[in-house]
């Protein structure tokens, strides 16, 4: 039942994909692998990269949430400065997962998280302060990055 | 109706036998892969498998999902926490009770009668039905469908539509041509598509080609015999393919096709409206005379004495329905005429009730004054009399104490102690009272 549901999912978002997203399969063979393409939104530090992240989705599917991670690096507060680039989404926590919610939501709900990071609930500590303390400091952290890392 | 034979079988093996018949296998029919063929409300779609619900079932907060779906989410949440606690997959309420209710026949309804494509589209079954037959479709009619072959010896299956061809169909047979061996069932596809032998000619070029490329070689032939395109506007020109290219460019009727194409399509859709309207016309029609019937009673009555005279000339009325609705229009016209005046005069003799009372009203409160007027002078001349009776009694006493006096003294003397008992002041208040 998994597969059925992600290809239709996966089909429907190829159909109407998302503002300023592309999603594409790495692996044919593969549905449980996508990767996607954000364009940083407008008016954000983000703006006028490209960051590629990824879409686990559970072999459990829809009854375990999806997990996604940046592949290029992001200067957020909500994103973990490593080589994973795990991303905290609040509604694709366990707990909080519900079999009904849709990878369009969750894509739209990571794509605000870039317009709108949210430092009370930071994997990345220092940069959440930085954004609350000092925002030109961080906004302009955050272009570099964005420069550097998320060339298009 | 007829008993059976003695000989036959009893009517419930026979039931049995013809079940076992119609149904060689249970094979059950995948509802969650089907090609829908409209697209369907979201409303009727499982939040859980993404596909309109099948075998819907209702939790204690009212979300309806597929049993099959709520069994996995609730084997999964069984798995993942110790405690005997499940929710819903929607909103994550608490589910205490987990017998799940059954949902309205009528979402059953609604989901059966979504069109979808028989699963066997991709063998050639063109089948669109209702999604609660599609089962019956592939059990029982589908054409593409595997059944036994109907060899008895034979464990083989074959689609349903090559079992009219009766026999066995998996005999291994050669095909004439290329020699390559096939089982009978395949045979005559593999001699129509994939031959590589097996020879036919172009009816145009008598040019020998495989079967397999008859088709493709057909639409290419330099020698086939085309007509012009106008043919069905009257050109009779027909030629060569070759030869026909310059015919088009000089054909003035091939020229005028596109044009051609579009009046018949523009007079095809007249038609279709002028058969629409006249549709329309005829109900109308119906209607219409069925009134005239209802009012033909008083209609006839109308006409009766002037049924001679109207005869040949039905006069400035096309008929008597319309001679009764003017009759009717004029009658309403004189009603409304004859409400419009009686609420005038109305009007006018409430307006002259209340001027008259007005006035009355006046003239009362005048003549109350003028009784109370009296009613005072009244009162004091009564005073005055009674003072001077009381003086004259007084009188009389003492005259009698002291000695006789005249009764006519005493009758003057009332006479001037009354006049300076009135004050001028009473005769100016009864002036201005007045």
């Amino acid at each position: 039942m998994a597969q059925k549901r992600i290809v239709k999912e996966y089909s429907e978002l190829q159909k109407n994909p998302p503002l300023g997203m592309k999603i594409s399969l790495p692996s044919e063979a593969d549905m449980h692998q996508w990767q996607i393409l954000i364009d940083g939104p407008k008016g954000s530090p983000y703006e006028g990269g490209v960051f590629t992240l990824q879409l686990s989705l559970p072999t459990e599917y829809p009854f375990k949430p999806p997990t996604l991670s940046f592949k290029t690096k992001i200067y957020h507060p909500n994103v973990t400065n490593d080589d994973k680039g795990s991303m905290c989404l609040g509604m694709l926590r366990a707990d909080e997962w519900k079999p009904s919610s849709k990878i369009d939501a969750v894509l739209g709900f990571a794509r605000r998280l870039l317009s709108e990071p949210q430092p009370d609930d930071a994997v990345e500590g220092g940069i959440a302060r930085e954004f609350k303390e000092n925002k030109k400091e961080f906004i302009k952290n955050a272009k570099a990055w964005t420069k550097q890392y998320a060339k298009k | 109706m007829a008993t059976p034979p003695p000989s036959s079988p009893r009517r419930l093996s026979l039931l049995q036998a013809d079940a076992a018949l119609q149904r060689p296998q249970v094979n059950p029919v995948d509802l969650r892969s089907l090609e829908y063929v409209d697209p369907y409300d979201h409303n009727l779609m499982c939040a859980i498998c993404h596909s309109p619900f099948v075998c819907p079932v209702r939790l204690e907060c009212d979300h309806v999902f597929c049993q099959r779906c709520v069994n996995d989410a609730m084997s999964y949440q069984d798995r993942d926490s110790r405690v005997y606690i499940v929710s819903c997959p929607s909103c994550r309420r608490k589910i205490e009770n987990r017998a799940i209710a059954p949902v309205p026949k009528i979402l059953s309804h609604i989901l059966d009668d979504l069109r979808v494509k028989c699963p066997l589209e991709f063998l050639g079954c063109p089948e669109v039905t209702a999604r609660g037959d599609v089962q019956d479709h592939v059990d029982k009619y589908c054409a593409y469908a595997e059944v036994e072959c109907s060899s008895e010896s034979c464990l083989l299956t074959v689609l349903r539509k090559d079992l009219v061809k009766g026999g066995c169909l998996h005999r291994v047979v050669n095909c004439e041509d290329c020699e390559r061996s096939f089982m009978e069932k395949d045979l005559e596809i593999h001699r129509l598509r994939h031959c590589e032998v097996v020879e036919s000619s172009c009816p145009d070029c008598n040019v020998p080609v495989l079967l397999r490329d008859i088709k493709v070689h057909i639409e290419r032939c330099p020698n086939a015999i085309l007509l012009c395109n106008a043919a069905e506007y009257g050109c009779a020109f027909a030629a060569r393919r070759e030869t026909l290219d310059e015919h088009l460019n000089t054909c003035p009727l091939a020229k005028l096709v596109p044009f051609l194409r579009l009046q018949n399509e523009r007079l095809e859709a007249h038609e279709a409206a002028l058969k629409l309207l006249r549709h329309k016309n005829s109900i109308l029609e119906t209607s219409f005379s069925t009134i005239q019937e209802t009012l033909s009673p008083s209609a006839n009555l109308i006409d009766a004495p002037s049924s001679s005279a109207t005869a040949s000339d039905t006069g400035p009325f096309d008929s008597t329905a319309h001679h009764l609705l003017c009759l009717h229009e004029s009658l309403r016209e004189e009603v409304s005429r004859v409400s419009a005046a009686v609420s005038e005069v109305d009007a006018k003799a409430s307006m002259m009730v209340m001027n008259e009372s007005l006035r009355i009203k006046e003239d009362l409160s005048h003549a109350n004054a003028a009784i109370g007027s009296m009613r005072m002078q009244l009162h004091w001349l009564m005073s005055a009399r009674l003072q001077n009776q009381q003086r004259v009694a007084m009188v009389r006493a003492q005259s009698s104490g002291e000695g006789l006096t005249s009764s006519a003294d005493a009758g003057s003397s009332s006479g001037s102690v009354e006049l300076p008992v009135r004050r001028l002041s009473d005769s100016t208040r009864q002036d201005t009272k007045l």
